[in-house]
Parts: structure tokens; C-alpha cells; sequence
């Protein structure tokens, strides 16, 4: 055994996890070996005494000061139970963000007007659209969208001259999704 | 635990006092101040009675606290880092103590100036110099005596980093106390 891996296993050796051969190689290189010798009595005789260190005892009055400190302190809520009222925070923001995609959605073609009251019903108003919101130009093949109803169908679904009112609620925009035209670059909402 | 999270008014200080002992002996030999440690182990039990509703019965209660207790060890270690890097005067005095002790060990024999006690502060100091991550590995390891699986749940790491930082720190034990194990080995 070289002295490299010999001193590899001084940790080993000290937990006691050594294999039988491991330690008889270790123990014979030992012997035949005097700085490594002089290197694990120095190794255990460290651990020997960080082991050997007397335990520090908490102090006297330690349970009561501890006990006063927990009256004072505050019980934190029981997460396991409560598991469910944690989503209800995620629910609104993402409805938040909803609603601002859906704004920049609309950009300059639509103004859009918040809620006359929190208690505002679930709803989903509308004006439009005028037009269909899909009509396919005579050369596209069916079921396939030429680039150019792909960019325009956005601006399709409402009337760019006429003012779209959307009246939002969390529950109502919570199966939406978002997603953008991947050539016109124009957030595209759907519910 | 059970009975400590129902309330029962009589779980909590019978889980102290049983507990107490390791966890203060914990704390203390990381940070190698027992007024801090003392302190520092309270807060521990606090953390465990405020959060006594969310503890997880899939693991042992010792690896719980140790968790929290090897965490605010660390909270503390760091803050005494950025206190250091600002150069106080606790800074200094701390190591002005530790050059101090140093010399002396370096100079004198073992044994007219190492007895036991002074022997066991500058072990103690010399694993207070341990690097953080290792020093915790160590600690939990060789004065605390924990398997090697319960120390990577509680420093939340894998089995072989435990492994890896536990050689590395006591190789750096050794060679902070090379001076001592020197003159130990003296005639």
C-alpha cells in the first residue's frame, strides 16, 4: 500500500468501517512506514481529544428562560392543515396577471375600465366582435391558417374602432390562457 | 412531540430538559462561546414550540432540532463574519486571544502550561477556527457522535459531501493542532 492511499483511509479507520483487508493493508503499511505512523497517532490522538471534550451544559435556569420566551412567542400556523388557504394568494395573482395580459392584449385598440365594485359578478362582458373572429382566406387548405389571419386574428375578435369593455372576475378568467403569436408577436388570450 | 404539539402543558419542559444537554453542548462547541450558545440554544426550543404544529413524524426528532440548531449556528457564524469584516473591537479582542493562546501553546510545555483545562480551549478554539461547513460536519460527527445519514438530513446535503467535508475538517483539526500533538508526542 502506497502512502497516499494509506492516509485516505485514517478517516475509515477511525469509524470503524474499514473492510478486513483494507485494515490489514492499512495496519502493515503502518508498520513499515514510520511518517505515516507518526501521521495517524497524530490524526487520532486530535479526534481523540475533540471526542474527549467535556459536554457544556446549558445553564441553570435554562427551562424557565426558555418557557418565558415561548409564552411571549407567537404559534406559527398549522401549514399541514391549512394547506389549502395557501393557493387562495397564488389564485389572485394569477388572475392578476391575467387581467394585465389582457390589457396589453387590447393595447391602444381597447380601454379598458376596472370593476365598479369588489363585489363585481363573475362574469365575462363582451361588445362584439362585428366580424367573425376567424375567416379563412380562399387558398388556405381547411383547418390550416395562412401568417396573415394568425397575425390579425387578435385584432379580429373586437372592433378596432369601437370600445371593448371586459368585466373580470378571478373565478371568471381562471381557466384562461395566454399565449403569444409566434410571428406577429401579439399576446393572444383564450378561455 | 405528539403531546408537545396538542398543547400539553407539561410535554414541553420534560422535552427541554432532555434535549437541553445536546443542544447547548452542540451550539457551544460550534461557536465556542458559552454565554452566546446559551442563548442561541433557547432560541432553538423556542423555534421547535412555535413551529411544534408543522414538525414531520417521517423523521427523528433529534435530526428536527438539530436542523434548526445547526441553522441558527450558522445565522450566527455568518453574522459574526460581516461583525468581523468591519473590524470591531470584539473582532480584535477575539483575536488578539486567539494569537495570545497560540503563542503560548507554541512555546511552553505540555506540561507545565497545558493542563486539561487550557488543553480543552485550545482544542475547542482550534475547531472554532474550522471553516462553517466543516465545522458543523465535524461537530456533529465527532463530539456529537451522529451517523453519517442523520448529518447529510440535517445539513440538508448528500451522504458523500458529509463524508468529504468530515475528512477534510478533521485534517484541518489535525493541522491546527499540530503544535499540541506534537509536544503530546514528545518524551
Amino acid at each position: 500500500m502506497i502512502c497516499d492511499r494509506a492516509r485516505h483511509l485514517f478517516g475509515a479507520c477511525w469509524d470503524d468501517e474499514l473492510t478486513q483487508a483494507e485494515r490489514d493493508g492499512l495496519e502493515g503499511h503502518l508498520a513499515s512506514c514510520p511518517p505515516c505512523r507518526t501521521e495517524y497517532d497524530e490524526f487520532s490522538r486530535a479526534l481523540e481529544l475533540t471526542a474527549s471534550l467535556p459536554r457544556i451544559e446549558a445553564s441553570a435556569d435554562f427551562v424557565d428562560r426558555v418557557l418565558g420566551r415561548s409564552r411571549r412567542a407567537t404559534t406559527a400556523p398549522d401549514i399541514v392543515r391549512e394547506a389549502g388557504s395557501r393557493w387562495v394568494p397564488v389564485a389572485v395573482a394569477a388572475a392578476g396577471a391575467v387581467l394585465v395580459v389582457a390589457a396589453l392584449l387590447v393595447g391602444s385598440n381597447l380601454q379598458w375600465r376596472a370593476p365598479a365594485s369588489s363585489q363585481a359578478p363573475q362574469i365575462v362582458r363582451v361588445e362584439g366582435p362585428r366580424e367573425p373572429r376567424f375567416t379563412p382566406k380562399p387558398n388556405v387548405k381547411p383547418g390550416e391558417r395562412s401568417p396573415e389571419t394568425r397575425r390579425g386574428n387578435a385584432e379580429n375578435l373586437f372592433d378596432p374602432d369601437k370600445n371593448v369593455e371586459f368585466v373580470l372576475g378571478s373565478a371568471a378568467v381562471s381557466g384562461g390562457r395566454v399565449k403569444r403569436d409566434p410571428e406577429g408577436q401579439r399576446p393572444i388570450i383564450t378561455f | 412531540m405528539d403531546r408537545v404539539a396538542v398543547d400539553d402543558p407539561r410535554a414541553f419542559p420534560e422535552l427541554v430538559r432532555r434535549f437541553q444537554g445536546r443542544v447547548a453542548n452542540l451550539v457551544s462547541r460550534v461557536l465556542n462561546d458559552r454565554e452566546c450558545a446559551d442563548d442561541l440554544a433557547q432560541e432553538v426550543f423556542v423555534r421547535v414550540f412555535v413551529h411544534r404544529r408543522n414538525y414531520r413524524h417521517g423523521s427523528k426528532f433529534s435530526t428536527w432540532i438539530f436542523t434548526i440548531a445547526a441553522n441558527l449556528a450558522k445565522n450566527e457564524i455568518r453574522r459574526r463574519v460581516r461583525r468581523r469584516n468591519w473590524f470591531s473591537l470584539d473582532a480584535l479582542e477575539e483575536m488578539l486571544k486567539d494569537r495570545v493562546i497560540q503563542l503560548a501553546d507554541s512555546t511552553e510545555s505540555r506540561e507545565t502550561t497545558l493542563e486539561r483545562e487550557q488543553l480543552q480551549d485550545a482544542v475547542g478554539r482550534a475547531i472554532a477556527t474550522v471553516p462553517e461547513k466543516y465545522r458543523l460536519a465535524l461537530v456533529l460527527r465527532d463530539i456529537e457522535g451522529l451517523p453519517y445519514e442523520e448529518i447529510a438530513e440535517v445539513l440538508g446535503i448528500p451522504g458523500g459531501t458529509v463524508r468529504s467535508r468530515i475528512n477534510r475538517a478533521r485534517g484541518m483539526l489535525k493541522h491546527k493542532l499540530q503544535p499540541l500533538l506534537a509536544k503530546a508526542g514528545d518524551p
